[in-house]
């Protein structure tokens, strides 16, 4: 017998057919394939909490003394439970109060809610429990902040009206207002405008926060904003959360202001994990692990 | 022109430029392949297995620590992969199988190629772990650090594999 080193050394397998021509072809097409389910998903969940928003303005509109003086109790998440599962992920439990989750609808914003959310989050993805909790607890404000938007300024499509991501106010006069995108935003993903001087605005401007209306003077350089916006030539194809009106100062009016909380996260981290770092999960009785996927991994 | 090197590669992908991951796959796809052959024991499997690492890598490159070579860190994404596989899917060939296989081999090959035959068909018995540290560091020439990053266990461990490995193949074939 020969020795065993030599041999291995001497004798490497190979498989008896080739990889495919196509294999790195293959491969790109599949990841190309998977950044678009992934923006589908992104998209999906943003037409989703737009459609739940819409819906919940309508049922507010009837009622003038609630629209008045409705208000959105402060939306908060808080880290629950920690579950490692069998594969090395885990499934992380985050109570959410005062949250309208996505088609989600509880009661209504004025009355106190608390529900348990699951996510099984991948063992090789980074966000950790804490960052998990702050990101739904960014959602949550954002879908609270959308809902009482659309209350006070009764939005509504036909108006082709686009309403901001949240932005800084840096500077601030009876004449113009500079803005600038809030720092948790990922810069990037919204091709970074620097900042931004709007001049068509009057001191009359309609101005709101989260509970009543203000006085435009009320506002200060560093107060956290969400602008309604017209334009005269961008079409009306995009509605909430706009930058693209930011992008052409000149032709955009601003018809009214609201001032928020400076969110706590950058939600559009959240949706980009869909799929990839993060699946919903529910507590369920038919699997082992206790927790059933709302949807499978695609990494 | 120069070849570029691997981190400048890696740069480029992750400047958005997905041509230099497609150079990253040719590069090494046929290395990956050969080492999830070697684990799986099986063309298809380690075919789809070579491209779920690619496509993993590509999501997670943002983790690469350049302190490793890039090849140790694939072949670290391939052996996970590969030993996640035959979990799913208990691909596993039973021993029957394998000594089916060796007296095959026996009858119809010529002296050279019936060792060969043998070899492979011992390393195809061996366990799983076994069979990825003996392709990592015979086939693939990582050295016990690097093969000790790939699987994410102490150099010490590799070094026992690797002669446990042995000495179950010199059983075998003896």
């Amino acid at each position: 017998m020969k020795d065993i080193d030599t041999m291995l050394k001497k004798h490497t397998p190979k498989p008896k057919r080739q990889l495919t021509p196509t294999f790195t072809q293959n491969v790109m097409e599949d990841i190309t394939m998977k950044k678009q389910h992934n923006k589908s998903l992104s998209i999906m969940q943003r037409v989703r909490k737009h459609a739940t928003v819409t819906a919940v303005a309508i049922g507010l509109i009837g009622s003038t003394a609630a629209a008045a003086t409705a208000l959105w109790l402060a939306p908060n998440a808080q880290h629950l439970s920690t579950q490692p599962l069998e594969n090395g992920n885990r499934v992380v439990g985050i109570n959410l109060e005062n949250c309208q989750f996505f088609d989600i609808s509880e009661g209504v914003p004025t009355t106190p809610s608390e529900r348990a959310v699951y996510y099984e989050i991948h063992k090789e993805a980074d966000i950790t429990d804490q960052k998990m909790a702050q990101l739904l607890k960014a959602n949550c404000e954002e879908t609270a902040n959308s809902v009482t938007l659309e209350q006070h300024f009764k939005l509504s499509e036909n108006q082709h009206l686009y309403t901001s991501t949240p932005l800084v106010v840096t500077a601030i006069t009876d004449t113009s207002i500079r803005v600038k995108l809030h720092p948790v935003l990922d810069q990037e993903a919204y091709e970074t405008f620097g900042e931004v001087e709007l001049s068509r605005i009057s001191d009359d401007t309609p101005t709101y926060d989260l509970t009543q209306e203000i006085s435009f003077n009320d506002l200060r350089a560093g107060d956290s904003v969400l602008l309604v916006m017209q334009n005269d030539t961008i079409g009306p194809s995009e509605m909430l959360y706009s930058i693209g009106p930011l992008q052409d100062p000149e032709n955009t009016a601003v018809i009214g202001i609201m001032r928020i909380t400076p969110p706590t996260a950058d939600t559009s981290e959240l949706y980009q994990a869909y799929a990839q770092d993060i699946v919903r999960t529910e507590p369920c009785s038919t699997d082992p692990s206790g927790f059933c996927r709302a949807y499978e991994f695609y990494r | 022109m120069q070849t570029p090197q691997d981190t400048e590669l890696i740069a480029q992908t992750l400047d958005g430029d997905d041509d230099s991951f497609a150079e990253i796959v040719d590069r090494y796809k046929n290395a990956v392949y050969y080492h999830c052959f070697a684990i799986l024991k099986d063309e298809a499997s380690a075919q789809d297995v070579a491209q779920e690492t690619f496509i993993a890598a590509y999501y997670s490159l943002s983790k690469y620590n350049p302190k490793y070579k890039l090849a140790t860190w694939l072949f670290r994404i391939a052996t996970n992969k590969s030993f996640d596989y035959i979990r799913k899917s208990k691909h596993v060939l039973k021993d029957s199988e394998v000594f089916v296989q060796r007296a095959e081999s026996r009858q119809k090959q010529p002296e050279q190629e019936q060792i060969e035959q043998e070899l492979h068909a011992a390393v195809a018995a061996l366990k799983p772990k076994y069979r990825a540290v003996v392709s990592l560091y015979y086939w693939q020439g990582q050295t016990y650090a690097e093969i000790a990053h790939s699987m994410n266990a102490p150099i010490n461990s590799v070094r026992v594999w690797l002669r446990r490995a042995k000495a179950q193949l010199k059983e075998d074939l003896s």
